[in-house]
């Protein structure tokens, strides 16, 4: 009993071993069986039915040679690819006899070709089949046999991820790719997309690939807690496919008989995959941090060191200011005092000991209005001496804040230039002498309009100074101040377009005509004010809020010198405008509704009524009741 | 002699009775077509009655009193009906009006599970509607486009984006703007496409010269 169940076991797993080499590779040996004629289908062209013992079908390579008729034929050698196509693409006539004359014609033609001769067929027999392909069946099945094993080429498997660089959008909790696709040919297995060295809970997500269809698009979605600010992330998608390849095997038993192709394809599995690379780089969000820099300086500009400032908290401008109130004191070198951090709020900031040879500098009041700001305050000492230097103030229309970047401009009554300098983010300090003066702005800082007009000064032999007001009166001042207004503001709004509600989380590009971008940013619940000097611009979107289809529109305007926005139309035009809208349109949701048919017309009845009544008609009118 | 005359007679009486049907049948259409005119004027006059009664307070709204306004309405309008109340199929009054001006349409509808609101007999409200008073809801009608007498929507062609669109419902008018047209293949289904955030009235109908689709109106709130 025992025996019997090892035997039958060792059976099976003969049986199982067999099969899968048999599936895997040819047979080293075969047995040929008989070779039957069979009917000539093309006439005087005969070829005879050869099979192997177990009823495969065998073809003879090379005609009038010996069958090796119940003889065991070893394998020879692949033969050519073109023979894979034949055996691939067999007749289906019905009748197995014609197929296989079909089949063993074309093996002997191609093997003519590959040969170069006509020592199989015949050279009248391919002219006949070749000029009647089209009405002889048979010569037309080998003729497109033949002709298909000449063009024949081995096929291998292709896929690819597209080349497009993939951007990586920020929705909610995920940073979610652009579509990504995939394409393919000539698989035949395919496995899935998977991710390689991406984070964890990173997923592919919206995929319409799959193994019946071989490509699509995909997404790919990564939380953003994974990556770092400032840190960029590289992972990849993988996929892993196979395709075949197929090879033919010739058999022979000895030179005097016949090499005999068997008919079985072997197809060859071959492995390949795809991959490609993506990174997300999380950007450093700025902190909110500011930043008070107070320099110290002569009347030319100069570094003054071991002068002792104290700044105080709150604004002792017109009062004591009070040692309780100090927030710092230092004695200047010719480096600038920094501080990082500074709460906002008012300081005032006053000169506690002065360097020798200098008049003690005036109170300033320092106003620090944002916790994420940058600001520059400068203390200027003048040298004692009997002529007071001019004070020279460009500021903005705060009076407070000098502006660097301005030429500034000084004639005297002869039009002559007596000084030309830009403007610092300190005073200019000259000595001048005793007469009428004209100072103009001949260009304005960037950012700023142009200050068009002219201010008329006197000087006395001490240095007081006196301007011309608008009354054309001289009036005393301490200091002579020309003032820049900022360029004007364009205003941008993004707003949806159903609801009209400010949108945010778009980003937008405003570039100059030459395709430099001037500012970007982020809106948020509301408009965006842009100062721009005159000139073309553009705006478009670079970044889409959630949940809205992207706007491709660009539009273009234009800034004139004075301030005025002009929007170009669809026409081409430039039109006034108050400001800028870029609309979003809101991703549409779609949803399935069954519904009736909506069509109905009463064609039918009116023609048959209309039949009716002329039946009716020529019923009367038969009847001698009307006539027309 | 009188067998031939009797045959003759026969014969012309057939051929007016043929008449008669031919009239009425190329007539039919119209006639069905002011049927429903009238239908629709009752209906609004019920309707009118009906809205009255909703906005007394609940307590004083009782059965007795509804029945009692409709045989008033009864009464006024059909003469011969005397003393026995009909019986009334409430289902199929109107309890809402859809009306285009630009095309001159005005029309009601029924309760969505009537059995009334049927494309064949008047425009249908389509599941899963959502009635106007519900926010970001969205109402869809469907309606028969065409030249028999229930195209209701054979008009609708002629309208544009921005064209206004008014839904009477429980008494107040709701005011909507068309934003979007668009076709989609007829079999048996369409796609709505719509801003979920905005309450919608869709109209669906069959697009003029083209039998194989089918044509909807996304129309928004005001």
């Amino acid at each position: 009993m025992k025996k019997k169940i090892f035997l039958l076991i060792a059976g099976i797993l003969c049986l199982f071993g067999f099969t899968v080499k048999a599936e895997a590779s040819a047979p080293s040996t075969i047995k040929a069986g008989n070779l039957t004629p069979i009917t000539n289908y093309i006439n005087g062209v005969q070829a005879s039915l050869k099979t192997t013992s177990n009823g495969q079908y065998l073809y003879c390579e090379i005609v009038n040679l010996l069958f090796p008729r119940n003889k065991t034929l070893t394998l020879g050698t692949e033969v050519d690819k073109g023979f894979a196509y034949i055996l691939n693409n067999k007749p289906k006539t019905g009748d197995s006899n014609k197929n296989y004359y079909i089949m063993q014609m074309a093996v002997w033609w191609y093997k003519d070709i590959l040969n170069g001769g006509n020592n199989n067929v015949s050279a009248n027999t391919k002219t006949y089949c070749t000029k009647n392909r089209s009405t002889h069946d048979v010569c037309g099945k080998i003729y497109n046999l033949v002709e298909g094993a000449k063009k024949y080429q081995v096929v291998k498997g292709k896929m690819s991820f597209d080349d497009a660089a993939i951007k990586f959008t920020k929705s909610g909790e995920y940073y979610v790719s652009d579509k990504i696709s995939f394409s393919s040919t000539n698989l035949t297995s395919l496995g899935s997309l998977k991710l390689v060295k991406a984070p964890t809970g990173s997923s592919i997500i919206e995929s319409t690939i799959n193994s019946t269809n071989k490509a699509g698009t995909f997404k790919i979605k990564v939380p953003t807690n994974s990556v770092k600010e400032g840190e960029t992330i590289n992972f990849s998608v993988e996929i892993n496919a196979n395709y075949n390849t197929y090879s033919v095997y010739d058999y022979f038993y000895g030179s005097a008989y016949q090499r005999v192709i068997y008919d079985v394809v072997y197809a060859k599995s071959h492995p390949l995959s795809a991959s490609k690379t993506f990174s997300i780089t999380k950007e450093i969000t700025p902190k909110d941090t500011n930043l008070l820099t107070i320099y110290k300086v002569d009347q030319d500009g100069n570094s003054l060191k071991n002068a002792t400032l104290t700044l105080y908290k709150g604004n002792c401008l017109n009062t004591t200011c009070l040692n309780s109130n100090s927030y710092a004191s230092w004695k200047t070198t010719t480096s600038p005092k920094i501080f990082i951090d500074i709460p906002t709020g008012y300081y005032t900031i006053e000169e506690t000991n002065t360097p020798t040879g200098y008049t003690t500098a005036t109170k300033g009041l320092i106003y620090i209005k944002n916790p994420n700001e940058s600001y520059n305050y400068t203390v200027v000492n003048v040298k004692k001496s009997e002529v007071k230097p001019v004070k020279i103030s460009k500021t903005d229309i705060t009076g407070e804040n000098e502006i660097a970047g301005a030429t500034l401009i000084i004639r005297d009554s002869n039009n002559k230039e007596v000084a030309s300098w830009v403007s610092t983010t300190s005073p200019k300090y000259l000595t001048l002498a005793k007469g009428e003066y004209t100072l103009i702005e001949k260009y304005a800082p960037i950012d700023y309009k142009l200050t068009t007009n002219i201010v008329e000064f006197k000087v006395d032999e001490l240095g007081n100074v006196m301007v011309r007001n608008e009354e054309g009166k001289y009036v005393l001042v301490e200091y002579i101040s020309i003032i820049n207004e900022t360029n004007d503001t364009i205003n941008v709004s993004k707003l949806d377009k159903s609801t009209n509600d400010y949108l945010a989380g778009a980003k937008l590009v405003i570039k100059n005509e030459k395709g430099d971008i001037v500012t970007t940013w982020v809106t948020t619940g509301e408009s965006y004010n842009v100062a721009l000097t005159a000139g073309d611009y553009t705006l478009e979107e670079t970044s889409v809020p959630a949940g809205y289809d992207s706007n491709n529109e660009v539009i273009y305007f234009r800034v004139l010198e004075n301030g005025t926005l002009m929007i170009k139309n669809s026409s081409g035009e430039y039109e006034l405008a108050n400001g800028i809208i870029i609309y979003n349109v809101p991703v549409l949701e779609e949803e399935t509704v069954i519904v009736p048919k909506t069509g109905l017309t009463s064609i039918l009845t009116y023609t048959f009524g209309t039949l009716t009544l002329a039946s009716g008609a020529y019923l009367l009118m038969k009847n001698g009741q009307f006539s027309i | 002699m009188d067998n031939l005359v009797s045959k003759r007679k026969i014969k012309v009486t057939l051929g007016v009775l043929i008449i008669f049907i031919g009239l009425c049948i190329v007539s039919s259409t119209y006639f069905k077509e002011k049927k429903f005119e009238v239908f629709d004027e009752m209906n609004e006059l019920y309707y009118d009655q009906i809205v009255e009664l909703a906005n007394l307070p609940e307590e004083v709204v009782a059965k007795e009193e509804i029945d009692n306004v409709l045989d008033v309405i009864n009464e006024e309008v059909i003469e011969e009906t005397v003393s026995v109340a009909p019986v009334i199929d409430y289902s199929k009054y109107y309890v809402g009006y859809l009306s285009i001006p630009k095309i001159n349409l005005k029309k009601g509808f029924t309760e969505i599970d009537s059995k009334y609101n049927n494309v064949n007999r008047n425009i249908e409200i389509i599941k899963p509607s959502k009635y106007p008073d519900i926010d970001k809801g969205n109402f869809i009608i469907a309606g028969h486009s065409g030249s028999s007498s229930v195209s209701f929507f054979k008009d609708l062609y002629k309208l544009g984006l921005e064209d206004e669109v008014f839904i009477t419902y429980n008494g107040i008018e709701y005011k909507y703007k068309i934003k979007n047209i668009y076709s989609d293949l007829k079999d048996g289904d369409v796609v709505i496409k719509r801003n979920k955030d905005i309450t919608t009235l869709t109209l669906i109908t069959c697009t003029k010269g083209d039998k194989t689709t089918q044509t909807i109106y996304i129309c928004e709130r005001v």
